[in-house]
């Protein structure tokens, strides 16, 4: 597998959320708007480069048995590092996307990625592929922000294009239209997939 | 392999503990910056620092803030950092701006975790729901709900967050009342402030002869509790609290 | 009242997995026959009620007095991990029955984000010890409810002539998302 295929796999052929199904809650959770998907994106993909090139770095000195703990707590860190970080920096977005954020620990795809990848490759390829599968999670998160608010709220990306006084589809920013929308999306990419192959 | 996992819990926690550190600094700095440009919006022109001399109030079994400001030494308002617990998401924190004689300036949203597109149009980003507040005084305006038999125009679809909100605001009201008498703060039940007493501002300083409100019958009144600077009469407001009809507000939604 | 209320909350307004989208792997995962079902929701109440108990301690007798707050993501993730895994040992021991039926479901969830995230937003809302056991209690009852609710339709769908490309999980999210709504309806009962 080259260097680009490592980056480019993540965005459709093994994209994280359309693909693999992967870290629904906050894929579900935290799309009420193009900004909040994207930025609960980033800040997985943030944890999952860093957990991916550190793990492959201890791959060695950790006992096998311990491997999954001594996993889970370097991305805790992690994600105490970003939850610290965001707090400082960005702290409306850090109370919008509320306990998504320490949540990430759990997301499935981190902890996947670092047993099926990062603890089998080098830390350069172990970056790369958690920037792809990153990206594409960034990608999936902020295409559902975008339909659930351009139907919901009749904006796109805070940009407002509907007439004042003209609300969206309400039920779509609220948590049936979440699992709604995605549904329809999956059922999209599932057609648009089955055509390319 | 003990002493692996121990060497890297202890590795990762140096770590985390070293980029709090670094962090520490920059957190408190936006946290006290976002209740700052809370208080600047809610505020007229001031050339203090109210958060220097923001003092506390017992409110509800909470704390309460106080931020004072002044313009050349005269108060030109009373910045609350005021709360509800009777969100749909959770507690909302407001900022509300009172100038001295108790007319709402302007309220800002600090925190809130209602429903986005419902609830979260308690802020005036996303609508002109806080709007009706700004100017009114809630001595002559029921901070209630209209269902509740208020003065004020809920949110559609949005009831709870509206009531809550406006409970918020009441309790501000209470502790600025509190605040100018120097006493204690009455407990504010759902989202409902008795109607007080019509204030006038014209009639600044002087204590005013015992008028009788329409809604209230029990309303007493207490000359010697008034302060000379209090440009109406706080102490009828704060003490005819607690009326019959806070029964029929708890239920609700 | 005051639990009544937070019973209600938890079970029927904020659904953890409908409303809060908290431990939706297992609900698209582990739905597809009703008793399955009741065996996690089984294994989910029985963990998350034992988390946040001591997720409770934790935070008031370890992390707060120390100074460590920022600590919590690693220190409860840890030890839900380690409590899982006792919880499985001491069942095994205990109860051979109980453990036969959810010794299986229970290494699924120390990756279920329902736990964790009930632990967290216990801490946020400030509650009390009692308050902390009824709410997780109840959003682990919530979360069986949803569970088994789901499980059925799923049997349904499962001999049902859905389109192709809907067919699996894009229908099961559609359906979730109906469920949903219909859970919507209790939104006015606190």
């Amino acid at each position: 597998m080259t260097k680009l295929q490592l980056i480019t796999k993540g965005l459709v052929k093994e994209n994280p959320t359309f693909v693999l199904l992967l870290g629904m809650c906050p894929t579900l959770g935290t799309t009420t708007s193009a900004i909040n998907g994207m930025s609960m994106g980033i800040a997985t993909m943030f944890v999952l480069i860093m957990s991916n090139i550190v793990v492959s770095l201890v791959k060695n000195v950790i006992p096998a048995k311990v491997l999954i703990p001594s996993f889970i707590g370097l991305i805790a860190s992690f994600v105490t590092v970003v939850q610290l970080v965001m707090q400082a920096y960005v702290p409306d977005l850090y109370n919008t996307l509320g306990v998504f954020i320490p949540l990430i620990v759990v997301n499935c795809i981190i902890l996947g990625r670092a047993e099926a990848f990062a603890s089998k490759h080098e830390p350069f390829a172990s970056m790369l592929d958690g920037l792809g599968i990153g990206l594409g999670f960034t990608g999936s998160l902020t295409l559902l922000g975008i339909v659930r608010e351009v139907l919901g709220s009749g904006s796109i990306f805070g940009a407002k294009f509907l007439p004042a006084g003209m609300d969206g589809i309400l039920i779509f920013v609220l948590a049936p239209g979440a699992f709604i929308a995605l549904g329809y999306l999956l059922v999209l990419f599932n057609k648009f997939t089955a055509r390319l192959r | 392999m003990v002493v692996v996992l121990g060497a890297i819990t202890l590795v990762a926690s140096a770590a985390v503990g070293g980029i709090y550190l670094l962090t520490k600094e920059p957190i408190e700095a936006a946290q006290a910056k976002k209740v700052n440009d809370a208080i600047a919006q809610v505020m007229p022109e001031f050339d203090n620092v109210p958060s220097a001399e923001a003092f506390e109030k017992e409110a509800d079994g909470e704390t309460v803030k106080i931020y004072p400001a002044t313009l050349a030494g005269e108060p030109v308002g009373y910045a609350i950092e005021t709360f509800s617990k009777k969100g749909f998401g959770g507690n909302i924190s407001l900022m509300v701006g009172f100038l001295p004689d108790g007319t709402i300036k302007d309220i800002s949203v600090i925190s809130h975790n209602e429903t986005p597109g419902l609830g979260d149009k308690i802020q005036k980003a996303k609508s002109n729901f806080a709007v009706q507040f700004e100017g009114k005084n809630p001595a002559s305006f029921k901070l209630a709900v209209k269902k509740d038999g208020g003065d004020v125009d809920a949110i559609t679809a949005s009831t709870i967050s509206s009531r809550a909100f406006t409970d918020a605001v009441a309790r501000a009201y209470n502790v600025l009342l509190a605040v100018l008498n120097d006493t204690k703060v009455e407990a504010t039940s759902g989202a409902t402030a008795k109607a007080q007493e019509p204030a006038e501002p014209e009639e600044a300083a002087a204590p005013k002869p015992k008028r009788k409100d329409k809604g209230e019958e029990d309303f007493q009144f207490d000359p010697t509790a008034v302060k000379g600077a209090l440009p109406y009469d706080a102490t009828a407001g704060a003490s005819a609290t607690a009326n019959g009809d806070t029964a029929t507000q708890k239920g609700g939604e | 009242m005051e639990y009544f209320v937070i019973i209600i909350s938890a079970i029927f307004v904020n659904n953890i997995v409908l409303a809060q989208f908290l431990g939706i792997c297992p609900f698209l995962g582990v739905s597809n026959r009703v008793s399955t079902s009741l065996g996690m929701g089984g294994a989910v109440t029985f963990v998350m009620t034992i988390a946040a108990l001591v997720a409770y301690m934790l935070q008031y007798g370890v992390l707060v007095p120390l100074g460590i707050g920022y600590m919590q993501t690693i220190v409860f993730i840890l030890v839900i991990a380690a409590l899982v895994q006792m919880v499985e040992i001491v069942l095994k021991k205990v109860s051979p029955a109980l453990y036969q039926a959810l010794g299986i479901f229970l290494p699924l969830i120390t990756t279920n984000c329902a736990v964790l995230g009930v632990a967290i937003l216990l801490v946020q809302k400030e509650f009390n010890l009692a308050q902390s056991v009824v709410f997780s209690a109840a959003t682990a009852l919530g979360f069986t409810l949803a569970l088994v609710l789901f499980a059925g339709l799923r049997e349904k769908l499962e001999i049902t002539d859905v389109p192709k490309a809907f067919k699996g999980v894009p229908i099961a999210l559609i359906v979730a998302g109906i469920l949903a709504m219909a859970f919507m309806g209790f939104s006015g009962l606190v």
